[in-house]
């Protein structure tokens, strides 16, 4: 997003939240709208028009997958479906309007357009209809998304994809790039996967589909996150939290430090931020560590000032969007980090892959305890590693972090009846989670080499340069 | 928070104080332009800042052609105390003399430090680049005016034809960004020069809300500073083809097909002169590319036609001669072999070679 494109949304915020009537449909159209504005431009013309249509129907489909059947009746849900149907069209029509600052004016035939609308509205239909349960379909549900999820990012699979269909449109295969841009994708899954999830285990609220679609496209959180959960997000969206005086001021100051934060102090900071070009030319293993630190800092402050601005927004909407990072780089151990860093994605896979699988092999294995504790760490944090694309530099990442949760997990254990007195003392205690923060900093920061390098090659390399080993 | 907050006197205050930041940015500026990580925190640069729009140049630099304060704040030569032992050579120019598609080490003043050259009495000679690109020469006069608060003993200025036709409308545009010097000098020193496509900027042009893409640049320039002073970088040098024997059957030089002596920018020249004062210059006509292929009996390079620039060295000779000043012509000095992208710009090699030419000029000069 860009200065301008937050500034709008800011005064859209401001308006929706003042609306006396039909703030949650307003909500819906404008975050339908949002995401058709903020599609990047794709290397074929039309995905920027079929990605958000995509975007929207899988999510229409899961609503009507998981939703309660009290709230799945006509009456409750004509005039989202209407919205849904008359956004879609409305940006369709750009090919009369020509507003391109807006939106592309290429896109598809319209006859195309009603008849995929036609076709995803009939479907949403025949699922809400269906008064049977869908414990199938939901499980379909759920691995087709992790199948779509695998393909977008595996960037193998993506180029040949690209490169098939450049072939077919007798273009060339230079200028269709690797991959794909679908805004939003990597959170809408996670938003979609928990609602289908807990719909499996009954904890579902019941929500009209209004509801669940803002949820789950809820434009200030939309391509950032943070990845709210249903149940609290609904009791926001049918009661929004008044906007006083303090309030106000509050989002104003979030949205502030969030600009400055993203646009001044992170993309500064991308100018000496650590990458394949410098790690071949830095002399020095002194400047080495300053540009991994700025790389550091630059994703800290990149990340959060666009969870700040979300926060702002939604607070400008009555929204209390959830925090996703504390501080993290002052956290005196690992386990901490991840309790700080990108909050709502760690809790998600807590909720969804690190709990149920220690249940499970605590339930189903003899294995000892430190096995399980390796195994539960490593693997989740190999699948945070993935979620960011599916490729050796992300699974070492994410192994890197599960070894160095597990490390951390079993010095705990050895220390907890061997530490020395004075690590008891105030002072010595401070002096503990001081040398604590600096390791884990640094543990982390040299974990980004896995994460911003393109190949695991380049990644050894810039670590032996930095220990001056080269 | 205090319940008795009012967001409409926090959005008055902030606007209040936007505003008075705003304008006290005119003040602010020319000190934080002076004030670089150049000098204190990274060594100053080897030539002056340079960067275009051109995706290839891009490499730790910045475009900060609207401010040669700044621009010679990040210079070596800002953060060098002259030594009293020192003999200081400025060398002034375009992208001949700046270094375009060289690194650092290779380029005319570093080929010149090599030859560890002294005068005759012994003291040592340093050189520094402060060239810059662009084929206008009122913008050598700015170059010339700040390298003169850095106590140079000789001045070394390259010229070419291009720098002393091209004065066009058009190419004067091309210094908007340095308007507010350029119109100093004009009113400074009488340079003869349509201005008309030359405006001051209004105080308000100066307000940092204004001066935010300046600012930006700043700032980018001052990490620039921390990746030049990690890798020695300042300028992504590529690979070029040689350059083509053949040229076209264009016989005219921009659109023309006579040049007089009043075509040719001389009052400039004099200017400089002027500005020096006791500073000696030594006045050098650029080596350049001489084909050998199709065409090349009307045209000397893709640049220029044979007549219009033997008509340029015949003007130049006698000027230079009229004036007393001190003048070598080195236009055919290096071997076509030791040129790089244009017919102007030289390999390491030919600056090397060209250092050599000029060695024994300087030499002269010191020994006067």
């Amino acid at each position: 997003m860009t200065i301008l494109q937050i500034a709008i949304l800011a005064v859209i915020a401001l308006i929706l939240d003042r609306l006396p009537k039909g703030r949650q449909l307003a909500l819906l159209a404008v975050s339908i709208f949002v995401v058709f504005w903020l599609q990047p431009a794709e290397p074929f013309v039309s995905l920027a028009f079929w990605l958000p249509v995509a975007t929207l129907t899988i999510t229409v489909l899961a609503w009507a997958l998981t939703s309660a059947v009290e709230v799945r009746g006509w009456k409750q849900n004509w005039t989202a479906l209407a919205i849904l149907a008359g956004v879609v069209l409305l940006m369709d029509l750009n090919r009369y309007f020509k507003l391109t600052q807006v939106y592309m004016s290429s896109t598809p035939q319209w006859i195309l357009t009603i008849l995929v609308v036609a076709a995803i509205v009939a479907a949403a239909l025949v699922l809400a209809q269906w008064r049977r349960s869908q414990p199938l379909l939901q499980v379909a549900a759920f691995i087709v998304i992790i199948l779509i999820f695998i393909f977008l990012k595996t960037p193998q699979l993506t180029a040949f994809v690209l490169t098939y269909l450049a072939s077919v449109r007798q273009q060339s295969s230079n200028t269709v790039g690797t991959a794909f841009s679908w805004l939003g994708f990597s959170y809408l899954a996670f938003r979609l996967l928990h609602t289908i999830r807990d719909r499996q285990s009954g904890r579902l609220p019941a929500v009209t589909l209004a509801e669940y679609v803002n949820y789950v496209i809820f434009f200030p959180a939309f391509s950032a996150g943070p990845i709210d959960r249903l149940e609290r997000f609904v009791k926001d969206l049918r009661s929004p939290l008044p906007l006083g005086d303090e309030d106000w001021i509050d989002a104003g100051t979030r949205l502030f430090v969030g600009l400055f934060k993203k646009f001044v102090v992170a993309d500064l900071l991308a100018v000496i931020s650590i990458s394949d070009v410098l790690v071949s030319q830095v002399k020095g293993a002194g400047w080495m560590w300053i540009f991994l630190y700025a790389y550091s800092f630059r994703i800290y402050f990149d990340f959060s000032g666009y969870t700040d601005v979300a926060i702002g927004l939604g607070r400008l909407l009555g929204f209390r969007l959830p925090e996703n990072f504390a501080a993290p780089y002052l956290k005196p151990n690992l386990t901490q980090f991840w309790n700080s860093w990108h909050m709502t994605l760690t809790q998600w896979f807590r909720s969804y892959f690190f709990n149920p699988l220690t249940r499970t092999l605590r339930s189903g294995t003899q294995l000892p305890i430190w096995i399980m504790i390796l195994l539960t760490q490593i693997s989740t944090m190999i699948l945070i590693g993935m979620w960011h694309g599916i490729t050796w530099n992300f699974v070492l990442w994410g192994a890197w972090h599960g070894l160095g949760l597990f490390i951390h997990n079993r010095w705990g254990e050895f220390i907890r009846n061997r530490r020395p007195a004075w690590t008891q003392s105030p002072n010595g205690q401070m002096a503990m989670n001081a040398l604590g923060t600096l390791l884990t900093f640094n543990y982390v920061a040299l974990g980004w080499l896995f994460f911003t390098l393109s190949t695991p090659t380049l990644a050894w390399q810039a670590m032996l340069k930095l220990f001056g080993l080269t | 928070m205090n319940s008795s907050v009012k967001p409409w006197r926090v959005i008055v205050k902030a606007i209040l104080i936007f505003c008075i930041l705003n304008f006290a940015f005119i003040y602010i500026y020319p000190w934080l332009s002076a004030h670089q990580v150049y000098n204190h925190i990274v060594p100053g640069r080897f030539r002056l800042p340079f960067s275009s729009d051109n995706h290839e140049m891009l490499a730790y630099n910045e475009n900060l052609s609207d401010d040669y304060g700044a621009m010679f704040a990040s210079h070596l030569i800002a953060g060098t105390p002259k030594k009293p032992n020192e003999y200081r050579v400025v060398l002034i120019g375009d992208s001949s003399i700046w270094g375009y598609n060289l690194t650092p080490s290779d380029i005319l003043s570093e080929q010149l430090n090599k030859l560890s050259l002294s005068t005759c009495q012994g003291q040592q000679m340093r050189f520094y680049d402060l060239a810059y690109l662009g084929t206008y020469i009122p913008k050598d006069l700015l170059l010339l005016q700040y390298a003169l608060q850095y106590q140079p003993n000789l001045v070394v200025w390259g010229v070419t034809l291009n720098a002393l036709a091209l004065n066009d409308t058009a190419h004067v545009a091309q210094m908007e960004p340095e308007a507010n010097e350029i119109l100093r000098l004009v009113r400074q020193y009488g340079l003869k020069i349509d201005t008309s496509a030359l405006h001051a900027p209004t105080p308000y042009e100066e307000t940092a809300i204004a001066q935010k893409s300046k600012i930006r640049r700043w700032a980018i320039f001052q990490l620039d500073g921390l990746l030049w002073g990690a890798t020695g970088i300042d300028l992504d040098v590529r690979y070029f083809p040689a350059l083509k024997n053949n040229l076209s059957p264009e016989i005219t030089f921009d659109g023309n097909s006579f040049l007089n002596n009043d075509d040719l920018a001389f009052d400039v020249i004099t200017i400089g002169y002027r500005i020096a004062g006791k500073t000696p210059i030594l006045l050098f006509n650029e080596p350049m590319f001489v084909a050998s292929g199709k065409n090349s009996s009307i045209r000397y390079n893709q640049y220029y036609p044979r007549w219009a620039y033997d008509q340029y060295r015949s003007f130049m000779t006698a000027s230079m001669a009229g004036n007393g000043f001190s003048y070598v012509d080195l236009w055919n000095v290096i071997p076509p072999s030791q040129f790089g992208e244009t017919s102007l710009h030289l390999t390491s090699a030919g600056e090397a070679n060209l250092a050599r030419h000029l060695a024994p000029e300087i030499q002269q000069m010191a020994c006067r």
